[in-house]
């Protein structure tokens, strides 16, 4: 697993932070200030959780060295109302925030969803649990077994996995997988999503109550 | 009708009668001072020793001998001897140098007038008097009856009111003319400047300028610095109310911010002692925490409403599955399948983050928090001819009917949140209204046809 390095001011939420990460099965490194980052030396973690109202150098500054030197993820928390700071840390590189109050499973949903997104972004290959898909060359595979996808169905399963654990909606699936001329309907979407899932197996893609679909299950968790 | 049209028609209607009055007043008084004097003329001539035996011998000259013979108009020939002065058309009256015409008629039943014939049959013998004219016409007509009988029955003799003319009396101009037309004048000239000066003053007015006050000593100048007075002392109300508004706002601000880190600490606690209690008492109090939580944002939401925030572009997916990650612990907690869809690509639009989030956030949590246990939640975000529609449905028992339109009220709580110990500001919908209306965008709450409750939020991407 990873190593994330939490940076928070108050010491009580610092240690639970600490925890919740720890209890993903994450190493976890804890600044309580502000330090000033070492452009030929940038902390080698996987994720950066910062609280942007800190002493020293404030998680906006931390935030200007670390993009100047590395683009590990950081997941922002704030406590603040004013969306200009959302926006300001998103600007500067932010990949995501967490505002105050929170719950801990909430954080670590979104530990977890950042330490996933960036290799989506990144790579051509992609593998969600026993699924993995190569996205130049459109080839899927399920247990290292190559299967063949017609390319709507190709297309159905690329745009879910844009975002795993987060469902697609029918309607956009329909609209924009689906050739509108021929078969862009939500009934024939359905007789798609039947064969798709056929192939990949049971418990790969999961309903969301009448609304779409989603990459899910405890086969890609 | 304006201040200058008024004081115009209240200056015609004061000097056209006056002129009128006038008018009639000074041909009255030319047309009595030349009836006099012709009458005295006529009078004069006709008690003259021998001269009813000098006009019977011959009418004419004896009327010429009385008054100086009448030129002929310049540029026009002297009338051949032998021309009869009856023939004659009567020549214009009025000309300047012109005597009187004194004639001697042959009967005294009529004369004829520019105006018309006139019978003169029952006057007095020897007595003058005049003949009836118009007092808009300039000739005067005095007759005479003589009782001479022949060619002298009648002597008549006519003249006008016209200055110059040998037999008028009055002054050449008529001077009063000339102050009513200059005072007309001056009165419309003289309320031209303060006309204007209330023009720019109302313009000043409207255009909320901060100076009004107007040199000058007059009414508009008091006007305008009364206006000014109020303008200052509305001016120092509004930057009071508004130092006082911005100080509530800064106040619930900070007070948020700092409730906040506790909160997240006192969740994190009760999180993990629910691992190892299973108390109903640890529920509530889990269940309260996430309301003092939402409680505190719809406060702060509120205080920021007020204060105009700068849109920005932001990805209202990533908006979303912020929300649904949020209250995916309470869901859990309350026994509801909380679930969310986006498109598979951002949905960029305008607007305030944090407000956009306040508002899908209190779609979220009502639905959750007035639904039972094993109930579904599902929040969609879809995309459709550049536009969106964020809605937020459950299967849950829906709204009254009769109270759904008062649910975007400020306070308002419906039968259903009061009923129960659930407890609620009554400020979440009022926000998700305003957030609405604030960014341009459509929000529906109504009862699905297939059960449960339909939120709707709807807007143009950007």
């Amino acid at each position: 697993m990873g190593t994330v390095l939490v940076v928070e001011d108050d010491r009580a939420l610092s240690e639970q932070l600490q925890g919740h990460i720890r209890a993903l099965g994450h190493e976890v490194l804890c600044w309580t200030v502000g330090h000033r980052i070492d452009p030929d030396m940038p902390p080698n973690v996987d994720l950066v959780v910062l609280d942007l109202m800190l002493p020293e150098r404030t998680g906006f500054q931390l935030l200007e060295d670390l993009r100047a030197c590395s683009d590990v993820p950081v997941l922002v928390l704030s406590a603040r109302d004013g969306s200009e700071d959302k926006v300001r840390a998103l600007r500067l590189g932010a990949d995501d925030y967490l505002t105050k109050p929170f719950w801990p499973e909430e954080l670590m949903e979104r530990v977890k969803a950042r330490l996933r997104r960036p290799v989506l972004s990144r790579q051509h290959r992609v593998e969600v649990g026993d699924l993995a898909v190569d996205l130049e060359r459109r080839l899927v595979w399920i247990d290292g077994e190559p299967i063949h996808l017609t390319p709507a169905e190709y297309g159905i399963l690329a745009a879910l996995l844009r975002r795993p654990g987060t469902a697609v909606t029918r309607r956009w699936l329909a609209a924009n997988v689906l050739d509108p001329d021929r078969e862009g309907s939500e009934r024939t979407l359905d007789a798609h999503m039947s064969r798709l899932r056929r192939k990949l197996g049971k418990g790969m893609v999961e309903t969301v109550w009448g609304v779409g679909y989603r990459l899910g299950g405890e086969r890609v968790s | 009708m304006k201040i200058r049209a008024r004081i115009g028609v209240v200056a015609a209607l004061v000097t056209v009668p006056q002129l009128i009055g006038l008018s009639w007043w000074d041909s009255t008084s030319r047309h009595r001072a030349a009836e006099n004097v012709l009458s005295s003329m006529l009078e004069v001539a006709y008690s003259q020793p021998g001269a009813r035996d000098a006009c019977l011998a011959d009418p004419k000259r004896w009327a010429e001998t009385l008054v100086p013979a009448r030129r002929p108009p310049a540029g026009r020939p002297a009338p051949p001897p032998g021309h009869t002065e009856g023939r004659r058309p009567p020549p214009p009256p009025g000309r300047v140098g012109e005597p009187p015409e004194l004639r001697a008629h042959g009967s005294r039943q009529a004369v004829a007038l520019r105006t018309g014939v006139v019978d003169l049959g029952d006057r007095v013998v020897g007595r003058a008097a005049p003949v009836s004219t118009t007092l808009w016409s300039p000739e005067v007509v005095v007759a005479l009856p003589t009782g001479w009988g022949g060619d002298c029955d009648l002597l008549t003799v006519r003249g006008t009111t016209v200055p110059g003319f040998l037999g008028s009396v009055l002054p050449a101009t008529p001077l009063w003319v000339g102050p009513l037309l200059i005072l007309s004048t001056v009165m419309w000239l003289a309320v031209g400047p303060p006309v204007r000066r209330l023009r720019r003053l109302t313009q000043a007015v409207r255009l909320g300028e901060h100076r009004l006050a107007m040199g000058g000593d007059d009414e508009i100048a008091e006007l305008s610095r009364a206006f000014q007075d109020a303008a200052t002392s509305l001016g120092e109300e509004v930057a009071l109310r508004e130092a006082r508004e911005a100080s509530l706002r800064d106040f619930v601000a900070n007070t948020a911010h700092d409730v906040r880190i506790p909160l997240t600490v006192l969740q994190g606690y009760l999180a993990e002692l629910e691992s190892t209690v299973d108390r109903p008492a640890l529920q509530h109090a889990l269940r309260e925490v996430h309301y003092l939580g939402a409680l505190v944002d719809d406060l702060a939401a509120h205080a920021r409403m007020d204060a105009a925030q700068p849109h920005r572009e932001l990805d209202l997916a990533d908006a979303v599955e912020r929300v649904a990650a949020r209250h995916r612990p309470l869901a859990r907690r309350k026994g509801v399948d909380l679930q969310h869809a986006l498109p598979a690509e951002s949905v960029t639009v305008s607007g305030d983050v944090t407000l956009v989030e306040q508002a899908l956030s209190n779609l979220v949590y009502n639905a959750i928090h007035h639904h039972r246990p094993g109930g579904n939640v599902v929040l969609t975000l879809d995309v459709e001819d550049g536009r969106f529609e964020a809605a937020v449905r459950d299967d849950g028992p829906g709204v009254d009917p009769h109270e759904l339109h008062r649910l975007t009220e400020r306070g308002f709580r419906g039968a259903a949140a009061r009923g129960r110990d659930d407890r609620g500001s009554g400020l979440g919908l009022a926000i998700v209204a305003r957030v609405a209306e604030r960014h341009g965008w459509s929000f529906e709450i109504a009862n699905h046809e297939g059960g449960g409750v339909l939120a709707r939020l709807r807007g143009p991407l950007s």
